[in-house]
Order: structure tokens, then C-alpha cells, then sequence
């Protein structure tokens, strides 16, 4: 049995979010012990989350939080529509070529953009997983209908940090 | 004054304005899918009472968890809390942060930065 592993496929919606969110409280406190960057690596899965709620055609999404080999790896999968999916592969890939001063930069420049997306978006999610993880984001996008995409995004976080 | 009391839910923080002494706390986890919708009737209610809250009026803010949609809702209402007390300085921004939390402290010296205003970092549970 992989102890460090929550896998979940189904609906997702705000009631969903909330409770998973609570559950990996518990599981990374229960499995990694007390340590100041325990809602760091929470709050990678809550962004993964919040996005794939946001820009999901349908309900449905898969969602597995894994530890292994010293690292904390999430994906999510939902459907997204062909601007949606490409907004997503465009930010992954611009966050991708910045450095983490870049990457903080931008963070601090949307932060103070004025107002929010058309779904509620603050254009902030991506760069915060960056933020978090030292820019290990990844994003696929596979068509499967007219308009229809499926899309994975995966963050691997290093857990070498020190503990309370 | 008009009256501001907005209670706690699963995903929203409990928001209330209480005058004698005058203190002004958000509490609570914040991740709603739109912290946009959640936040603007509060940030209208400040436009619109700012200029009468009490100079030494405390702004607690005590938010275990909130998601980066809150993060730049919050940002927008202590740039509102700016404007309505600029001509005041005995008011007072607390940030609550949990023992050995680097997330919560970062968001603190994130705000300072960038709203110019002194956040007050508190340890421990605020007084009920």
C-alpha cells in the first residue's frame, strides 16, 4: 500500500474542493510531520484545483496528490475548452522560460492588475504554483472533440525542507 | 454606520464591523471560486463608511488557508482601507499567522510591500 498517495475521479464542485482541501491537511500533516511549508505544498493543489473548477467543461475531474522519492507530485485532469487550453499551455509555457525573480515580478504586477477574469480568475494561480514549487509546472492539452480538449497539468514539489 | 456582518461559510470568511472598540475582522478560510463576487460588496461598503470609522480603528485579518483569487481580493481591499484612512494613522492592520507558517507570513511582507502600509504580523489566535 502507497501510504502517500490520494487519488480522486468524480465531480468536482466548491463543496468537493472544500473537502478535499481539508483532507490533504490531514494527510500531509499526518505524513510529513509539522513543518512551516505544509500549506505551501496544500496551496499547490488548491490552485490545481481551483483552476480545473474553473475552466472545466462538465464536473468531472481527476486529481492524485502522490509523495515519493522526496517529492510531492499533483495533477489534475479536466476538459477545457480550445481557449482555455491554450491560455493554459501559453502560461505554463511563458512561466516556464522566467526566472524565479521574473517569476516574482509578474506575481507582484497581476497581483496589483485591477480586476478579475470573466469565471472569477485572478490570472495569479500559475504563477503562485511557480512561486511554490520552484517552477516545476507541466501542461498537456489532447484533443478529443471539435473544441474539446482534455488537459493535465502536474506539479512536482521538492520536500527538502526543514521541519518545525 | 451601516451594519456589516457576514457570516463564516465552508469557503468564505466570517466579515463584521463591530464599533465600540472599532475593529474590523475578516475571518476564516477564503477560497471561493470568485473572491471577486465575495469581496466587492465589502470593499463597497468601506467606499461607502470609510470616511466615518474611528481613526484608531483595528483591521484584523485572520485566514488560515485562502487561494490566490482571495489573495488579489484582499490586496483590493487594503488598498481600499488605504484610501479611506489615509488622513488617519492611528488605525491599526493585524495579520494573524500561525506558528511557524511561511505562507501566511510571506502574504504579510507581500502586502506590506506593495500596499506601503504597516501590517502588523500577530502570532496566536485573535481576542474573540
Amino acid at each position: 500500500m502507497n501510504k502517500n498517495l490520494l487519488e480522486y475521479q468524480g465531480q468536482l464542485s466548491s463543496e468537493v474542493r472544500v473537502q478535499l482541501i481539508t483532507l490533504l491537511q490531514c494527510i500531509a500533516l499526518y505524513n510529513l510531520g509539522k513543518r512551516s511549508d505544509l500549506k505551501r505544498l496544500v496551496g499547490i493543489a488548491l490552485e490545481l484545483l481551483d483552476n480545473a473548477q474553473r475552466y472545466n467543461v462538465g464536473s468531472d475531474v481527476d486529481f492524485t496528490w502522490h509523495i515519493a522519492n522526496g517529492e510531492l507530485i499533483v495533477q489534475v485532469t479536466n476538459r477545457a475548452v480550445g481557449t482555455d487550453a491554450e491560455r493554459l499551455l501559453k502560461s505554463v509555457a511563458d512561466i516556464a522560460r522566467m526566472t524565479p525573480e521574473e517569476v516574482n515580478a509578474a506575481f507582484k504586477q497581476q497581483l496589483q492588475e485591477e480586476g478579475f477574469g470573466d469565471k472569477g480568475g485572478a490570472g495569479l494561480g500559475m504563477l503562485q504554483i511557480a512561486r511554490k514549487s520552484g517552477n516545476q509546472i507541466r501542461a498537456f492539452a489532447e484533443p478529443v472533440d471539435k473544441d474539446l480538449f482534455i488537459c493535465r497539468s502536474e506539479v512536482s514539489a521538492s520536500l527538502e525542507r526543514t521541519k518545525c | 454606520m451601516e451594519e456589516l456582518n457576514i457570516a463564516a461559510t465552508r469557503n468564505t470568511p466570517a466579515v463584521h464591523y463591530q464599533a465600540h472598540p472599532a475593529r474590523f475582522t475578516v475571518s476564516g478560510n477564503s477560497i471561493p471560486e470568485n473572491a471577486g463576487n465575495f469581496y466587492r460588496p465589502i470593499m463597497e461598503w468601506i467606499a461607502r463608511n470609510g470616511a466615518g470609522l474611528p481613526a484608531d480603528c483595528t483591521f484584523e485579518f485572520n485566514l488560515p488557508y485562502f487561494n490566490s483569487s482571495s489573495l488579489k481580493a484582499l490586496y483590493l481591499l487594503l488598498m481600499e482601507i488605504k484610501n479611506a484612512m489615509q488622513d488617519r494613522k492611528e488605525h491599526r492592520i493585524a495579520w494573524y499567522v500561525e506558528e511557524e507558517d511561511e505562507f501566511m507570513q510571506e502574504a504579510a511582507d507581500t502586502f506590506a510591500e506593495l500596499t506601503g502600509m504597516h501590517i502588523e504580523v500577530c502570532h496566536g489566535a485573535p481576542k474573540a
